[in-house]
């Protein structure tokens, strides 16, 4: 996989560099500022970018524009943008278009190798990865709409908002896909959404129906 | 004091005669302090100047409620606060020294003297006007048979007989017209020197504001040492005490791969990325508590939105704020926000939020409105407590309405220019 990676702290730079070249991807271009990234973004389209919100000059959310700016021009350009903090807000942002490939992740996620990998890969692919600690926060607003739920099933709606797959999901709770299969079929039922084969369709009814108010 | 014209032209002739009253109570007052004045010579003279002082004060305070209700404006009382538990000797002298009460005694003087006459000469019109309008009918129907009263008696004139008193009638229409046209701005322009010399000079204004200043300063000064102690107190007990364990953990880890039990060694290292993630948590707590990031990002609109965003109920956000203001007024609004949203989740059990941020008239105003079951109060040491004093380093308040059962308004005003700029993202 191409990868463009954006982030202005050298040691972390380096470090992404090493673990992504060590996972079978190249980084094409590592930039550590909002305007570099951008002239990257359009130059090399890469199978996906790592993105940090913060970079130089404003030290604001450049990384967050960047990305969405370049969204507009190359639609559906994989973006997995990573922050010391999460806020719903620009979580929201960066689904407004509504199309996947985006994913929002803590910096400290990175440090677990094998989810942070395969959280690039599903973005690369075009599906979805959300950080659980936004999901969390969705899911607690969301406490009255989504009272008919069993905890599993809840838990399965979080692992299916944060945007992994059927497989995942069973792994990460141990059960068999098949369980999987059925409790989201549930979950879909009884908040009466449609379901959906495309699990990058399912992850965004599924987003979409948490953040509405 | 009706605001229509009309009315309250008619309804000056009774202010007229209380004020009237006041002049005369005026009288007495002035008599006694001149008195007074003579007994201070000798020791009883002192608790007795204290209590005619002391009177003279809650008259002027009646005449400053009086002439503000009928010029419609606030007269504020200038007096300097009273020392309650010093001796009587020495409140005597706190009164003499200050210059307020000077300035009342020269308005007893004058109120007894010309007022007594402004507003005699007031009521004279008016009864002239009232009286001889009237009296060719009273004489006619009521009193047919009786003499004519002693004041148709103009002594060049004897006005006698009720045809005779018809030709005072156009005297008594010049008089109601005098009164109707004038009587407002004679007493108006007597009020206006009240004004004067009741209300506080600028010198005694700005006393008040720098004591007010001093004491909001010093109470911004001490949050902001207690905020930082907290931070230190934060950073030494969390964060820094994760990560000297995490370094333990590591050292322990290295330790045992020179040993050659890479096993635990892994188990280890996986302990210290946990600790790390902990640590990264905690100081990023610490960080918000100090200054969001999202708030330095994107001014206070945007960190409304993502307050709202965060807040476990739906909070609607109404942004008239259309620009950026100065970073510490936005961080006292965002935090000041943020605890009246915290309290509305401890107390309110409403189900929904609504928050309004606008600018207007110098001022920027916030309110949040909640459906739940009202009843709060600003109890001491609470959260609107806080609140308040958060925005007294800016000069801001904060009301409550809350009546049981809800629904409740909390709003907040803090002076302010208007905003700066508009940002291109606003309405996200």
């Amino acid at each position: 996989m191409d990868v463009v990676l954006a982030e202005d702290h050298s040691l972390l730079r380096d470090g992404l560099t090493r673990m992504l070249e060590a996972h079978e991807c190249t980084v094409v271009e590592a930039v550590d500022n909002g305007p570099a990234l951008t002239a990257a973004l359009l130059k090399h389209r890469p199978d996906v970018a790592v993105v940090d919100i913060r970079l130089p000059p404003t030290f604001k959310d450049e990384g967050l524009r960047a990305a969405i700016e370049a969204r507009r021009h190359i639609p559906a350009l994989p973006i997995l943008v990573l922050s010391q903090y999460v806020e719903q807000l620009y979580a929201r942002e960066l689904l407004g278009d509504r199309r996947g490939g985006v994913g929002y992740l803590l910096k400290d996620r990175v440090s677990n190798v094998a989810e942070f990998i395969e959280a690039l890969r599903r973005v690369a692919a075009g599906g979805t990865a959300m950080d659980p600690e936004v999901v969390a926060t969705l899911l607690g607003r969301q406490r009255n709409r989504l009272e008919g739920l069993t905890p599993r099933e809840l838990e399965v709606l979080g692992l299916m908002a944060e945007g992994r797959t059927n497989a995942a999901i069973a792994a990460a709770l141990f059960v068999t896909e098949k369980a999987v299969g059925k409790h989201s079929a549930n979950v879909f039922r009884k908040l009466g959404l449609g379901q959906s084969e495309d699990d990058n369709r399912r992850v965004l009814a599924v987003l979409a129906y948490l953040e509405d108010n | 004091m009706p605001t229509n014209p009309i009315t309250r032209r008619l309804a000056l002739p009774g202010w007229s005669v209380l004020r009237f009253s006041l002049t005369i109570i005026a009288g007495a007052l002035l008599a006694a302090a001149i008195a007074t004045g003579v007994l201070v010579v000798f020791w009883i003279g002192i608790p007795v100047a204290v209590v005619v002082l002391l009177a003279i004060r809650v008259w002027a305070n009646s005449q400053r409620r009086v002439i503000g209700e009928q010029l419609g404006v606030h007269i504020p009382v200038p007096y300097r606060p009273r020392l309650k538990k010093a001796r009587l000797d020495q409140q005597a002298l706190w009164l003499v020294r200050e210059a307020a009460t000077w300035r009342d005694v020269a308005w007893l003087a004058i109120d007894a003297t010309l007022g007594f006459m402004v507003n005699l000469l007031y009521l004279c019109v008016f009864g002239i006007a009232v009286y001889y309008l009237v009296q060719p009918l009273l004489l006619v129907t009521i009193f047919h048979s009786g003499p004519t009263p002693a004041v148709n008696d103009f002594g060049f004139f004897d006005f006698d007989t009720p045809v005779k008193t018809l030709m005072l009638v156009p005297l008594a229409l010049a008089c109601g017209v005098a009164w109707w046209r004038w009587g407002e701005l004679f007493l108006r322009w007597y009020s206006h020197l009240g004004v004067l010399l009741l209300g506080p000079t600028s010198k005694a204004l700005l006393t008040a504001r720098v004591s007010e200043l001093r004491h909001s300063r010093d109470q911004t000064v001490d949050h902001a040492a207690a905020e930082l102690r907290r931070i230190e107190r934060d950073l030494h007990d969390g964060a820094q005490a994760r990560i000297a364990a995490l370094s333990l953990t590591l050292g322990m880890a290295e330790e045992l791969l020179h040993n050659d039990r890479p096993k635990q060694a892994a188990a280890l290292v996986g302990e210290a990325r946990q600790a790390c993630s902990d640590a990264l948590e905690e100081i990023r707590r610490l960080a918000r508590g100090i200054h969001p990031p999202v708030l330095a990002d994107r001014g206070l609109s945007g960190a409304l939105q993502a307050m709202a965003l965060d807040h476990p109920l739906p909070v609607t956000v109404v942004d008239r704020l259309g620009g950026k203001l100065p970073a510490p007024l936005e961080a006292a609004v965002y935090f000041a926000t943020n605890e009246v949203l915290t309290n509305i989740t401890k107390h309110a059990e409403a189900r929904h939020v609504q928050l309004v941020v606008a600018h207007a008239d110098d001022e920027v105003v916030v309110e949040v409105r909640d459906d739940g079951r009202g009843g709060a109060v600003i109890a001491p040491g609470g959260g609107i407590d806080g609140v308040r004093r958060r925005l007294d380093a800016f000069d801001g308040t904060v009301e409550v309405e809350s009546p049981e059962g809800g629904p409740t308004v909390v709003t907040m005003t803090i002076p302010a220019l208007a905003p700066v700029g508009g940002d291109a993202d606003n309405g996200t």
